[in-house]
């Protein structure tokens, strides 16, 4: 590679950096300048706790380093950071690492499955009713009622009618990937109508351009022109929405987490929030930062290979 | 790109019907006539409100008590009514002023690691939880146990004030006792293991979703009541479904045997109907009550505390916010063992005498929104609540809506940072739910050294401070025997209403469905849930 594009690639990467970095800071400001006095919460008050004595507070207060200026604090933090330590939850009394490390996997597991089935349905909607007037519109409504649904009410409706009534799926976790697919479903449904848009108006916009015109001349069918040659033009606004959607899908997803008793990274921040675990935020910032990070620059390299013009405004060998 | 299409289409549908090939049977109805006795074997599955945020039963007591009772015994077994039954402790003598404890141990019991149960593995127990290097904050700790090994099997316990409730306090699951090797060489893991005595081990506990436990087989010291030897099921399986419906979905769909907190809403569908059997058992201790702070003008005068809480129409606040589904109370829930039966002096709902009372204490006028004023200054107090407690929600806004018609106004704040502001007594009203099976809890809530004073967070929210009181529940606190605890007890009810430091409202009901071909389940009266240990699983 010629030292142009390893520059970029550098830059590319200290800005990643920074951005982590700038969202630790004010996230660690923000949090404790809260009026809560977290030794309060590391005692566990609030909680049937009774006997929170002066002793317990020093404890604490010693153990963590409450005692010391709020910059000092800081400093503390990021040099435990630089070895790696996310530090300890004050609620859970585990380290962070391993308290996220263990939501990864299933967390994962739901945006990957989610992902899938968003591609799936909105790519297969949008390539079927593009050009089609009444198709489009017909989808271009139930889109909408899809994106405006709450999400926990189409969990509520598709558990109903699925696990309860009908018994398709499992309520509970099985062991295996059938009980994924509601919440996978259920996430899937209202990420996948706002692609489909956007999919779908991006196809009719390169259906409209002179090269089609030929393409369909040549005697090639609506649907192998759209799959051969107007998909791939239409593909980077699709891309980027997909990106930002996989990236939210990364930081969990709070509520279908809930609804089907699952673990997840959206859960696990829910209830750090609610009970001021300020450690496991900062943690869990820290990931949804990386997360989004390294989904935008994978998306950014799929352009270049997708978009052959773009190959052009980087520095050439 | 058709080819992947027509692939993921292939995909799909392969998928539907696999998950529609397996289809499991919901278990049918009930068993055969003439099914004699347990069946052993299978998995208990239990679905559960709340997840504890760590498993030390020794450090809260709120946390993870719901779900450790199957690892962990406790030195006695609380019957419920004052009497205590033999558990690892085969006997006991307890002073004449309920200060000093001593303990006879089982001989033949065993931890989870090997190690034996004796007097000093228990004296680590009580230790850790005096260290305030490991943050203990349960009643226990309050208490400052100090114990000595007599010998291998004997312990003594020395408390730093007498207290006739500490049986119960260590029947709880939140005194379990805990292996020492852990406590001493490895207190890091208690947050994620348990190495007790009980009739389950530790399994697996995979956050977020379930916790798993299996049997014991060396298990044989079960409390009297209960079969001795080991446990009938396999394995138990917790499992954290914190949204009510999907728990009462488990129970639709059979995948739970057993759900816990069947909310209000489906209270009288699962009771009235046929397809469960449900357990419900009234929480004991204060219930939800609202705390009136006696440091702060108005509640400061006596006559305007006792115009509150015989002004409010309680039976209907409570009717309304809970949808009939938890009955109103006095100072102590009907449960609780101390609950004095024949109570004479009930808190009366006299709107009347409550509009004398604010008159004489000089909140005649009233200004433009209906509201009583005094001096220029609008009788109001301001009611800080956890905005993410629903139900504590819907209570203060049905009181706000009947203080109003006695002239009150009482103003919502939900806040963030509830245990500081009991700290600093930052409030007008302060609506709490405290439960405990002891009248111990009345020390807690009115005793005058409970205050928070600046070196502790106290329990006394109402900053109350009355002498007569305060006499009495130091003879409750040490009287050696459950019947004078009781007694005196019952005297402090008497004096409360008189003093009107708080309005009692209710008490949750803890309402507990089960399978039709579940048995066994009992429970357990020390801090009261469904107690597991006899449970079978039938067909």
């Amino acid at each position: 590679m010629s030292d142009a594009r390893i520059t970029r690639l550098l830059g590319r990467l200290a800005l990643s950096v920074f951005t982590v970095l700038g969202a630790v800071t004010a996230a660690f400001f923000a949090l404790r300048l809260v009026p809560v006095d977290p030794a309060f919460v590391i005692a566990g008050a609030g909680h049937d706790a009774v006997a929170i004595t002066s002793e317990v507070l020093d404890a604490i207060r010693a153990e963590y380093h409450l005692n010391e200026p709020l910059v000092v604090q800081y400093l503390f933090y990021l040099a435990r950071l630089l070895r790696g330590d996310l530090g300890i939850s004050y609620v859970q009394e585990q380290p962070v690492l391993d308290l996220i490390a263990e939501q990864a996997a299933p967390t994962l597991a739901l945006a990957g499955l989610a992902s899938l089935f968003a591609v799936a349905l909105s790519a297969g909607i949008a390539v079927l009713t593009a050009g089609h007037r009444a198709a489009s519109g017909l989808a271009g409504v139930v889109e909408l009622v899809l994106a405006s649904t709450p999400v926990f009410w189409i969990g509520f409706l598709l558990m109903l009618v699925l696990s309860v009534q009908w018994r398709v799926f499992p309520l509970l976790d099985a062991g295996d990937l059938r009980t994924l697919i509601l919440p996978a479903l259920t996430i899937a449904l209202p990420t996948a109508a706002p692609l489909a848009q956007v999919l779908r108006r991006a196809l009719e916009d390169v259906l409209e351009q002179p090269f089609i015109m030929t393409a369909r001349s040549r005697g090639l069918s609506l649907t192998a022109v759209k799959l051969r040659h107007a998909l791939r033009h239409a593909v980077i606004p699709y891309l980027t929405m997909l990106g930002f959607s996989f990236g939210a899908l990364l930081g969990g997803a709070a509520i279908t987490e809930t609804l089907f008793g699952r673990p997840g990274l959206g859960r696990l921040l829910v209830n750090a929030v609610t009970r001021q675990d300020m450690p496991l935020v900062l943690g869990l910032v820290i990931v949804a930062t990386l997360a989004f990070v390294i989904v935008n620059m994978l998306i950014d390299f799929a352009y270049i290979l997708i978009d052959h013009r773009l190959k052009a405004v980087l520095p050439q060998p | 790109m058709k080819k992947i299409v027509l692939g993921l289409a292939a995909a799909a549908i392969a998928l539907a019907l696999a998950a529609c090939s397996d289809k499991s049977a919901p278990p049918t109805a009930a068993a055969p006539a003439g099914d004699s006795g347990p069946v052993r074997g299978g998995q208990l599955v239990v679905a559960l409100r709340a997840e504890p945020a760590q498993l030390n039963p020794l450090v809260d007591q709120g946390s993870g008590a719901h779900s450790v009772r199957p690892v962990v015994d406790s030195l006695v077994w609380d019957n419920g009514d004052g009497t205590y039954d033999p558990w690892l402790a085969s006997s006991w003598e307890v002073s004449d002023d309920a200060s000093r404890y001593v303990f006879q141990l089982r001989k033949d019991v065993r931890f989870h690691d090997g190690t034996p149960l004796n007097a000093e593995a228990v004296k680590a127990n009580f230790d850790y939880v005096l260290d305030p290097a490991n943050k203990s904050t349960g009643s226990t700790a309050k208490l400052k146990p100090v114990a000595k090994v007599i010998d291998e099997h004997t312990l003594e316990v020395q408390l730093a004030v007498p207290e006739s409730s500490f049986l119960t306090l260590i029947a709880a699951p939140y005194f379990g006792i805990l292996s020492k090797d852990q406590l001493e060489k490895d207190p890091r893991s208690l947050a994620t293991r348990l190495i007790g005595t009980g009739p389950f081990k530790f399994d697996n506990w995979v956050k977020g979703q379930s916790l798993t436990y299996v049997r014991n087989d060396d298990y044989n010291w079960a409390p009297p009541k209960f079969h001795q030897g080991a446990a009938y099921v396999d394995s138990i399986k917790y499992v954290f479904l914190p949204e009510d419906q999907t728990r009462y979905n488990a129970l639709a769909t059979g995948e739970a045997h057993v759900v816990d907190y069947i909310p209000p809403e489906h209270a009288n569908t699962v009771k009235n109907g046929d397809s469960y059997q449900t357990e419900e058992f009234l929480l004991p201790g204060v219930g939800y009550t609202l705390h009136l702070n006696t440091r702060k003008p108005p509640f400061d005068r006596l006559e305007v505390r006792q115009a509150l809480l015989h002004g409010l129409n309680r039976e209907e606040i409570v009717a309304s916010a809970t949808f009939g589904a938890y009955p109103v109370q006095e100072y102590l829930a009907t449960t609780t063992p101390d609950f004095a039966k024949d109570l004479k002096n009930r808190i009366t709902h006299d709107p009347q005498r409550a509009a004398d009372l604010l008159d004489q204490a000089g909140w005649k006028a009233r200004d433009a929104e209906g509201f009583r004023t005094k001096d220029g200054q609008r009788l109001s107090a301001a009611a800080p609540y956890a905005d993410n407690d629903q139900l504590a929600q819907r209570t203060l806004e049905q009181v706000q809506i009947d203080a109003k018609k006695l002239g009150f106004d009482i103003q919502l704040l939900p806040v963030t940072d509830l245990p500081q502001r009991l700290y600093n007594g930052n409030y007008g009203v302060l609506g709490s739910f405290q439960s405990e099976a002891t009248g111990m809890q009345l020390w807690r809530l009115y005793g005058s050294d409970n205050i928070s004073d600046g070196s502790t967070v106290g329990s006394n929210a109402s900053f109350l401070s009355i002498p007569e009181l305060d006499a009495v529940l130091v003879k409750a606190r040490a009287a050696g025997k459950s019947e004078d605890r009781a007694k005196y007890y019952a005297e402090a009810q008497e004096i409360l209403p008189d003093h009107a430091p708080s309005v009692p409202l209710y008490s949750r009901a803890r309402l507990v469905a089960i399978q039709k071909n579940v048995h066994g389940v009992a429970w357990d009266k020390a801090w009261p849930q469904p107690y597991l240990f006899d449970a079978w699983i039938g067909k």
